[in-house]
């Protein structure tokens, strides 16, 4: 119980939580006893060659279910295989609105977006495509978004008059092309479109930037058939966006791939044994992710891969909130979450427990992949440079 | 769903001398609709709004504007007069405006602050009581869904401790526990007044027992066995006896979303829809109970997919809206989630996927384990429940309970195993 302690002790004790498990699971090392040079290498041929790959749960996780000692069944992957690997940050806030359209725009941004988390509305800030496809001249087959649902098909680009239009990602919405692709079938999968945790009453329709039917063949060499072939197989919408993605590698090889998972935001339905399911599921998919990394030629040691939830839930002591269930207190669980980089130019093993703020990540792939980010507001990580 | 409005003398008085020009903006949408839905209200909320009101309009304007300052000036620096807000009602639109002002949390906490205010004047007025009444929350995690004996009370973190209960003859646990609770039901009955729950004044207390049923047989059994003026008093709900009402709001969600441009439209339309003819008839004779039910399941918490969360919501909002005085919850069994259902978008998934449904009785008991703490975290917000309330969570599949209790309680120490009839007759004499 922490009622009697502040936000920002509840906000550290949780940093700090993680960081002696870690330390006792990985033998990792504290970041602030390393010294030397960065690991990145700043040559422009390592950069043209560099992959970047950002997950980010659009259903945030606390740390009793996933880094506290009584959370750590439900990632031995993260914990086990990534982890190891990886540069962790403890400490990472999101000071702006816990909604997770609206904050994995941020995330994308660099800038605590204020847009309507139920709209389908561009970020008002250009986002991470279209700083790095604009300033590295990047083709549009080179920045992808694999994302969980309708609400997120304007992530790709913002409405910013120097970036925009034709400077963004292509977003892919599997479900929704599954939907597409059943009809005429018989079988109507409508109702996977209706699909906002956080607001079931409503779903904003979709507008244009999404990645269409046709495409399936021509880009991914899909047939629509071997297509819903394998979703039948499938039992999630996440395990749908890692196939969709998986594929992508293998054609179009993206440098830079963002990908959201979704399934943990069941948790807003009040069934926690679902909420764990949908974490161990997210663990599992991002150990298959990074295996896919290391199989895939193009991937395969230039690839540097981001994890990190858009933000956390509820604790189960605040009196505004229903704990798990909701992100709605702005309490310092709610806030309060974890970030792991790992694979080319990161540290293994180590731990910072310095205090970042999730809108650090765009400038901080700004400095690894070459591209400025002018008007994103967080800082670079100086760890990851 | 518009009520009819039978507000008390002194409020008309208030809001006759203009006391809703003294409050800010931002507090207008709640009151204005509070007002409006008097009828809809649990006494503890008129209470709550009434003392509010009367509070503001017994200060001078000097000291209103005091008690507003920070509410104004906030509201100030959001910009809340340029907003599209609506003044007459709660909207998502408020909510989504509010919650995406970088002040959002300092407004949060200032509105706290009037409340607060409000309510140490109107405890100093009525002496510095609160409620002293006994109380008791009774939760029932049945023997349907299998708890571990190590990991069944984690989530608790030690607030109370476990008791053995004596083995019940195979069979008679539920109708043991059925027992328990209606003869508590009928005893917090007779200890109260009048018989229409909608009756009188702020000052009286109707629908002081809650029993909230994931599926029905808990309050089948209180239909059948409570002395016939009890059911008037407690509001018995039933997530199994209220399907046909889960389903005609599921199917309107579902339909006409399409056609609606905001969740506000389809907010507004859904409160319109007549759920009455739906309804069981305990739920449909109160029109308060029965506009709780819209709300549980317009809120977007779980309540209209799983019958565990129905019973963890509306206990929560019942706890806060209407501080019952005994307070008794049944979990249930779900059924496992079909793949690629939508499941917590209002389907129902036996429509969607033929598949037939499999039941999850470990997820079931997961759930179940932790959404009972959240019953009893949810109580303890207020301070009715922090001194002199009983909380007794039993584990059916454990033959045990978890025992939360004020040292006054009979059987706050015991070691030994109960036997079921102890417990009940330890509880009927706690609420006597």
């Amino acid at each position: 119980m922490n009622r009697s302690l502040g936000p920002g002790d509840v906000s550290r004790r949780l940093s700090l939580s993680r960081r002696e498990f870690l330390r006792g699971a990985t033998g990792a090392v504290l970041g602030s006893t390393l010294t030397g040079a960065s690991p990145f290498v700043h040559g422009e041929g390592s950069r043209r060659k560099r992959k970047v790959i950002v997950i980010t749960f659009g259903g945030g996780a606390r740390d009793q279910e996933t880094f506290a000692p009584q959370g750590q069944e439900n990632i031995p992957h993260l914990l086990n295989e990534l982890a190891p690997q990886s540069s962790f940050f403890t400490h990472v806030t999101n000071q702006g609105i816990l909604g997770h359209y609206v904050a994995t725009a941020s995330l994308a941004t660099g800038v605590y977006e204020t847009l309507n988390n139920f709209s389908a509305v561009p970020p008002d800030h250009p986002t991470v495509f279209e700083y790095f496809r604009k300033d590295l001249r990047r083709p549009s087959s080179d920045a992808w978004v694999v994302a969980p649902s309708n609400g997120f098909n304007r992530i790709g680009e913002s409405d910013c008059r120097s970036y925009g239009p034709g400077l963004g990602a292509t977003v892919i919405l599997p479900k929704h092309l599954l939907q597409a692709a059943s009809s005429g079938s018989g079988l109507s999968l409508d109702h996977l479109l209706l699909d906002n945790y956080e607001n079931p009453l409503y779903t904003p329709t979709l507008e244009g930037g999404e990645f269409e039917l046709n495409q399936l063949d021509q880009i991914l060499r899909l047939s629509v058939s071997d297509f819903m072939a394998h979703a039948r197989t499938l039992s999630s919408p996440d395990e749908l966006s890692v196939y969709i993605a998986k594929r992508l590698m293998k054609e179009e090889s993206p440098s830079l791939l963002w990908i959201t998972m979704h399934d943990m935001d069941i948790a807003h339905s009040g069934a926690y044994s679902l909420y764990i399911e949908g974490i161990r599921r997210t663990d599992r998919l991002c150990g298959e992710l990074w295996a896919a990394v290391q199989n895939e030629p193009e991937y395969k040691d230039n690839t540097t891969l981001f994890i990190l939830p858009d933000f956390g839930r509820d604790a189960d002591y605040d009196a505004g909130g229903n704990g798990f269930q909701h992100h709605r207190t702005g309490d310092a669980a709610s806030r309060t979450t974890w970030m792991m980089a790992l694979g080319i130019g990161v540290r293994e093993k180590v731990i910072y427990d310095e205090p970042m703020q999730s809108i650090d990540l765009v400038p901080s792939l700004g400095a690894i992949m070459g591209f400025s980010p002018q008007l994103a507001q967080g800082k670079p990580i100086k760890e990851l440079l | 769903m518009e009520a009819s409005k039978k507000l008390p003398e002194k409020l008309q008085d208030a809001l006759q001398e203009g006391v809703l020009k003294r409050l800010p903006l931002t507090f207008l949408p709640f009151v204005n609709q509070q007002l409006r839905e008097w009828d809809f209200l649990f006494p503890n909320e008129r209470r709550s709004t009434e003392s509010l009101i009367i509070y503001v309009n017994s200060r001078s304007p000097g000291q209103s504007a005091a008690l507003f300052r920070d509410v104004v000036r906030l509201e100030n620096e959001m910009g809340v007069r340029q907003w599209q807000f609506s003044t007459e009602e709660q909207t998502i639109r408020n909510s989504s405006q509010l919650a995406r002002s970088p002040q959002f949390q300092q407004w949060r906490q200032a509105v706290q602050a009037v409340y607060d205010e409000a309510d140490r004047q109107a405890m100093q007025t009525s002496g510095g009581r609160v409620n002293p009444r006994n109380r008791a929350i009774v939760i029932d995690i049945p023997a349907s869904l299998p708890m571990e004996e190590a990991e069944a009370w984690r989530h608790w973190h030690g607030m109370g401790r476990r008791v053995k209960l004596q083995p019940l003859a195979p069979g008679l646990s539920q109708g043991g526990l059925e027992g328990v609770l209606t003869g508590l039901i009928a005893n917090v009955a007779q200890a109260g007044g009048s018989s229409n729950p909608r009756e009188g004044s702020a000052e009286e207390s109707p629908g002081e027992s809650w029993v909230i049923d994931g599926a029905s047989s808990l309050v089948d059994a209180c239909l059948a066995e409570v002395p016939s003026a009890a059911p008037s008093r407690a509001i018995l709900l039933s997530y199994a006896r209220l399907d046909p009402c889960r389903e005609i709001l599921s199917h309107e969600m579902n339909n006409m979303r399409k056609d609606l441009s905001d969740a506000d439209s389809v907010y507004d339309h859904l409160r319109k829809v007549d759920v009455t003819p739906f309804c069981p008839p305990e739920v449909a004779r109160d029109p308060a109970v029965r506009e709780f039910v819209r709300a549980l399941y317009l809120s977007g918490n779980g309540a209209v997919i799983f019958g565990n969360s129905f019973v963890e919501w509306a206990a929560a909002e019942a706890l806060r809206r209407a501080r019952p005085r005994l307070l008794a919850a049944r979990f249930t069994l779900r059924s496992k989630p079909k793949p690629f259902t939508g499941v917590a978008v209002f389907e129902n998934p036996d429509q969607v996927n033929p598949l037939p449904a499999v039941d999850d009785n470990p997820g079931s008991a997961v759930d179940a384990e932790i959404l009972a703490v959240y019953i009893w975290l949810a109580a303890i917000r207020y301070e009715e429940y922090m001194q002199s309330t009983v909380c007794v969570c039993i584990a059916e599949s454990l033959g045990e309970v978890y025992l939360i209790a004020p040292p006054e309680f009979a059987l706050r120490e015991t070691t030994e195993p109960l036997p079921m009839d102890r417990l009940a007759d330890s509880l009927r004499s706690w609420l006597s």
